[in-house]
């Protein structure tokens, strides 16, 4: 039990200091363009912490990034780079925002779960072809899934402005381009209602949303999935040793493409909170990244499903804080992006270093716990000399 | 060795701890060297790109800083920039008016949804957002929006007047309806001045980085020229930085927007460039602040074209000698559009459904 | 030896974070001797070599060379006092050649341009010096492994060495390669170099060695002369008990004939470029026996076992087991069938290093349903059933929680046993089961098969140790080229018979192996 604490401590030990680390290389950014570190740091924290809103706001921008995370982290786990979230994610936002604005008269709860079910199938879709490609003719995912990006941005476009355009837009100003709003049987609801009913009252604009909910259940599904099932435990074999796997009897194509599959069917969602809940329409301003994004919330978490909610939080908490940092402390929005940055690279980078260092002090402890010493015996044969 | 090495890093470390804590210590944050409160708190939130991009932006920010100058200290103003994702728009728009700003502004479309919700909660609250209006008549929101295409057309016809080969050239940036708009009333004026010439129309992409790619900008205007234009209208945004250098590679002209272009563009290409299309949105921006401090804010849209100096085309100590023999036809056509005697089309299907058909029929 | 050392250490002691890897080590190496230091895995020997080295400094003692006490900071400290070490594994770089990698970090210079004439000329006469055989304007991509090696030695002679270490240098040799190893080290030894000869193979030191030093747990537990010791006195100093090498090896008996559990015929399987790799192969293994496989290593021992598991496919020929044709069947259904495996990598192929413990114990029987409460993983069940295997298999782990790879290469071997063993299967696939562990490692892991031999077991073991074979097969079967070239039992052929058909000098008609049908 008290091992199970130690290897728990030493775990958050990479964060934590990382999360050290580039706050004292944060300052020194700040410093440089002639700001009070401290200060800017206070204000950071007073406007994320200090306000209800602030503290929505990050949960609604950690949502998308948690389903990213997690895509990613399940590649990861059988040793495949999805760079392609981001590009799954589009397909998945524009199936669903299809099925949310063509398909009429349903009922909300059956046309809601159809639409995210239409957002799973946009990501699964535009995984499929990039593993087919790897198991198949061992094209890699990494280069495939760059491509299906390219595609994945000019094919949402296409539909966006070529075909679906809205063309009953209010005559006030210039027609933007976006599809027609989605239809409130489709869009997911706030948490505002519940929040109130348990006591907390959010301001009314605030966006976290049911999204947030199923994410974090997505999170425990993945967690239960990897490690207490048979599935999970061939996937995460396969992604450590694909040779060892092999003899073990493990079919390590199909563990790959199930995977792969996986990985795209959660990136589909990744894109709903925006488009079901703020939003209500896919346009072009429709925000991009969250798939890269992902790559860093996983890495950071080391790809545990709870590290990545909680990386996800604090990815949110400094897009927060980057908005409210300029606005009340005056810090140059460049600066708030190589704020994050700095904050991104470190923790990575710091991260991989403990961790190594961690586990090169865990072989050491077993070693020392193994080395039961036999008694010397100094009477043994043959003491020459 | 190593253990000193490593001795080495930690007193670094330390070292950088102890520096920063007494510079920042040291830096206590001065008290506001205000003598007299601001009476006026103006907000602006640009669009991804920022004060810088040569363009629409910088225009947004030389309105704001012509008021600066004259309202002085008397004028409290902040400036800010969205990070890129969903709701930030709206979360500065917010946080300028929870800290009391009393005028804010939206630069660009973009803003529409961000600015409707914000002016909902902040009926005291005066926003203005630039080439958008939100639906619903809110109140206490401006809609500063630009007759593009009545300034394009005047370049279009400028365009038609000098070509020698016939042929024309306009390159756009994002293919959206705002930019059609340029091309459109850039495409009557040409037609209503000759309905023989040709007009090459390119795009430089659907994304918005299609404005600010000057590659692409020279690849496109480089293949007009090679297909015949001699003149090349763009509305690019940071894009048009590409067209001027085509231009002055193959020694043609180009039409520049937003700003005067022959003023900021680098002096081996101001020979090339004809005129601008200016779109004042400095003006429009000042205006605003303006009547705001003498309580003369009005809500609704506002539409910026010839008649109320909006748009125009520009005449400057580079290009006065070019333009000279055609400003009298381009004053006389501003006074028919001014007058509603010329209906300059909005959109391309505008131009070719209705445009064509009267000019037709007016025996022009 | 009387005169006086040419290197002393006394009361060497060395602490590393909560573990004294050598305590008060005292050792004498003379002039010109070949000098081995023995002792099992995590004896201490690496430290103390790496302290001779330069490579550590000592927390006690000194170092006494040529009458002078030294202190070294560094390697090249080492260096400038003639202190070179050979390490296991090469530090070469490929794309270089032989004259490259040896002046690498000593360019030679004149007038800032470094000269490859003059610097293979120098190598050349070295090489010829000590009558290596190397040309050095070859790229060492290009070369074997006992190449290597000596580019290695020549590296350390190029910098002026006159003691040198070697970390366990025959481990990645093959056997005539550690022929020409030892003639190299003979004739270092005659031009009046000394050697500290780091091993745990036992034969070895006997052979080339002039006094041996055993370490056990940190520390020297003495020093012999080579000529006067014996195997078992080595033996019994590095584990601190007796141990067997004449294994108990009883005829089992059986109520009827022996029946063939697991058969090959004619089988053909593609190796690396669509090779054959094993052409037309055939045997029997039957209950109650291991068939032991010898053969120098690459005459397609590893694809003949990835063949029979179902990792490489059969290009002709079938696999046999209990009557029922497995042939091309995927690993999973030959393994349920009743075939455990030991492959001949555990690391790679035999383990996940950086799963668990318990995760490890598993592998290939995960799907078990008792291993499952509904469609999740029963852990307190799992657990237990593992902690039970790991204390019946001797598997030293602190924590079943913790990643395999903290294991010792013996404890891993051990968790691999535990779990196909305890499969109850009907063969074993054995390949290479004791390759890099020490002494007492593998003899558990020879008497765990001698035991499953007893069950009842058929056994096929691949191994590269011929002594090892020899010592624990019914019958054997030698490999050349993909084919068998003979089948005997132990004890009827002299050893340099068996050499001469490994090394394919000899070979009988190819014959069905095995006599009797299955």
């Amino acid at each position: 039990m008290k091992r199970r604490w130690v290897s728990l401590g030493l775990s958050l030990l990479g964060p934590v200091s990382a999360l050290l680390i580039s706050a004292i290389l944060g300052a020194f950014v700040m410093l440089a363009i002639g700001k009070n570190p401290l200060q800017v740091y206070a204000v950071m924290i007073s406007y994320n912490l200090g306000q209800l809103d602030s503290i929505g706001s990050i949960f609604y921008r950690a949502t998308p990034l948690i389903f990213s995370g997690l895509a990613v982290a399940i590649g990861f786990k059988a040793g495949l780079f999805n760079i392609g979230v981001e590009g799954q994610y589009y397909l998945g936002a524009f199936f669903a925002s299809w099925a949310g604005v063509y398909i009429k008269g349903l009922p909300a709860y059956i046309h809601l779960p159809l639409v995210i079910l239409f957002g799973i199938a946009g990501g699964v879709i535009w995984a499929w072809l990039p593993i087919y490609l790897k198991v198949k003719r061992g094209a890699h995912e990494v280069i495939t899934t760059i491509m299906m990006n390219s595609i994945a941005s000019a094919v949402m476009l296409y539909f966006i402005h070529d075909v679906f355009m809205d063309q009953n837009q209010g005559t006030l100003g210039a027609p933007r381009v976006r599809m027609p709003p989605i239809q409130p049987t489709a869009r997911m609801p706030t948490m505002l209602g519940f929040l109130h009913a348990i006591g907390i009252d959010m301001p009314n604009y605030v966006a976290i949303n049911w999204f947030l909910v199923l994410a974090i259940l997505a999170a425990v599904a993945v967690y239960y999935l990897l490690w207490r099932t048979p599935f999970g435990y061939e996937l995460r074999a396969v992604g450590q040793n694909p040779q060892a796997a092999e003899a073990a009897g493990i079919n390590t194509k199909n563990i790959q493409y199930q995977a792969f599959l996986l990985s795209g069917a959660i990136a589909g969602l990744v894109g709903l909170s925006d488009v079901l809940t703020y939003f209500g329409y896919l346009d072009i301003d429709f925000p991009k990244g969250y798939g890269f994004s992902g790559i860093a919330v996983a890495l950071l978490a080391n790809n545990n499903p709870f590290g990545i909610i909680l990386s996800s939080l604090l990815f949110g908490f400094l897009e927060r804080g980057g908005l409210g940092i300029q606005a009340l402390a005056g810090v140059p929005r460049e600066v708030t992006t190589i704020l994050e940055g700095v904050v991104i690279l470190t923790v990575v980078t710091v991260t991989a270093i403990i961790g190594r260092r961690v586990r090169a002090y865990e072989r050491h402890m077993a070693a020392l716990a193994t080395a039961a010493e036999p008694p010397i015996d100094t009477q043994a044969p043959g003491r020459g000399q | 060795m190593k253990g000193l090495r490593k001795g080495y890093a930690w007193a670094i470390v330390l070292m950088l701890i102890v520096s920063l804590l007494a510079t920042a210590c040291g830096q206590k944050p001065a008290p506001p060297q205000q003598t007299e409160q601001p009476q006026w708190k103006v907000g602006i939130v640009y669009d991804v790109g920022g004060r810088g991009d040569l363009s629409f932006n910088d225009m947004a920010a030389a309105g704001l800083d012509q008021a600066r100058q004259e309202f002085g200290t008397k004028l409290q103003t902040s400036e800010l920039e969205p990070t890129g994702t969903g709701e930030d728009r709206e979360a500065l728009l917010r946080t300028l008016a929870e800290q009391g700003y009393q005028l804010i502004f939206g630069v660009g479309f973009l803003f529409t949804d961000a600015i409707a919700n914000v002016a909902k909660d902040f009926p005291n609250t005066k926003f203005a957002i630039i080439d958008s209006c939100p639906e619903g008549n809110l109140p206490n929101v401006a809609c500063l929006q630009f007759k593009e295409n009545e300034g394009s057309f005047l370049v279009g016809a400028a365009a038609a007047l000098k070509t020698k080969t016939n042929t024309v050239g306009f390159v756009g940036g994002m293919q959206i309806p705002l930019i059609e708009k340029f091309e459109a009333g850039y495409t009557a004026g040409v037609y209503y001045i000759n309905p023989k010439i040709k007009v090459i129309s390119k795009y430089a992409g659907t994304t918005s980085d299609a404005f600010a790619n000057p590659t692409k900008g020279y690849e496109l205007a480089t293949a007009e020229y090679q297909a015949g234009a001699d003149i090349v209208y763009h509305a690019s945004g940071k894009t048009g930085e590409g067209v001027f250098k085509a231009a002055a590679e193959q020694k043609k002209l180009a039409i520049g927007v937003d700003a005067d272009q022959s003023l900021t563009a680098p002096e081996d290409e101001r020979p090339y460039i004809l005129t601008s299309m200016r779109k004042k949105v400095d003006v429009a921006v000042y205006d605003t602040i303006k009547a705001f401090t003498q309580g003369q804010f009005t809500a609704g849209p506002q539409y910026f074209g010839l008649k109320e100096g909006g748009v125009d085309y520009s005449i400057n100590q580079y290009n006065k000698d070019m333009m000279s023999d055609i400003q009298p036809k381009l004053d006389e056509l501003k006074q028919k559009i001014i007058s509603g005697e010329i209906v300059v089309p909005t959109s391309m299907k505008e131009f070719n459904d209705t445009f064509k058909k009267a000019v037709g029929s007016s025996g022009h | 030896m009387a005169e006086t050392p040419l290197l002393t250490l006394t009361g060497i002691t060395k602490r590393f974070p909560g573990v004294v890897a050598n305590r008060d080590i005292n050792l004498a190496i003379q002039r010109g001797e070949i000098h081995a230091i023995v002792g099992e895995n995590g004896a201490g020997k690496s430290t103390l070599m790496r302290i001779i080295a330069g490579l550590y400094q000592p927390d006690e003692g000194q170092i006494i060379l040529d009458g002078r006490r030294i202190q070294m900071r560094g390697p090249r400290d080492a260096a400038r006092l003639g202190i070179g070490m050979v390490h296991q594994h090469f530090m070469l770089i490929p794309r270089f050649t032989v004259a490259e990698n040896i002046v690498l970090g000593e360019e030679h210079a004149r007038g800032g341009i470094f000269s490859p004439r003059e610097a293979e000329a120098r190598i050349r006469e070295l090489a010829a010096q000590y009558q290596f055989e190397l040309d050095p304007t070859e790229l060492v991509e290009n070369l074997s492994v006992g190449a290597q090696q000596r580019v290695e030695l020549l590296k350390v002679l190029y910098r002026g060495a006159s003691i040198i270490i070697l970390d366990e240098p025959t481990a990645v040799l093959v056997p005539h390669e550690v022929e020409e190893l030892f003639a190299n080290l003979q004739s270092l030894r005659q031009a009046g170099k000394t050697i500290i000869f780091i091993s745990h193979k036992l034969d070895e030191v006997l052979e080339i060695a002039d006094r041996i030093t055993v370490l056990r747990a940190g520390r020297v537990i003495g020093t012999v002369p080579a000529s006067q010791a014996t195997k078992e006195q080595l033996a019994e100093m590095m584990v601190g008990r007796p141990v067997l090498f004449h294994l108990e090896k009883p005829p089992v008996k059986l109520g009827g004939p022996p029946i063939g559990v697991l058969e090959v015929r004619d089988l053909t399987v593609l190796g690396a470029h669509r090779r054959e790799a094993v052409s037309g192969v055939s045997f029997v293994v039957r209950q109650c026996e291991i068939l032991g496989v010898a053969g120098v290593e690459g005459n397609g021992q590893t694809e003949l076992v990835e063949g029979i598991m179902g990792l490489r496919p059969v290009a002709r020929g079938k696999v046999i087991l209990l009557g029922r044709d497995i042939t091309g069947r995927p690993p999973s259904t030959i393994r349920n069938s009743g075939v455990a495996f030991i492959p001949e990598d555990r690391q790679r192929q035999g383990l996940v290093l950086p799963m668990s413990v318990w995760e490890n114990a598993m592998l290939g029987y995960h799907r078990a349903t008792e291993y499952r409460r509904g469609v999740f993983y029963d852990l307190g069940r799992i657990k237990d059933r593992v902690r039970s295997l790991i204390r019946t298999y001797d598997v030293r782990t602190p924590d079943i929680n913790g990643r395999v790879e903290t294991l010792s290469g013996g404890n891993q071997q051990k968790l691999i046993l535990a779990k196909e063993m305890s499969s109850s299967p009907t063969a074993i696939v054995a390949s290479q089961p004791t390759r890099g562990l020490d002494v007492g490692a593998t003899e558990f892991v020879w008497q765990r098969l001698l035991a499953a031999r007893a069950e009842g077991l058929a056994i096929l073991l691949v191994s590269a140790d011929l002594e090892e074979v020899l010592a624990l097969s019914d019958r054997v079967i030698v490999m050349y080229r993909g084919q068998i070239v003979t089948e005997f039992v132990p004890g009827t052929l002299p050893a340099t018979t068996i050499g001469e058909y490994m090394l394919g000098i000899r070979r009988d008609t190819p014959a069905p192996v095995g006599g009797e049908k299955a």
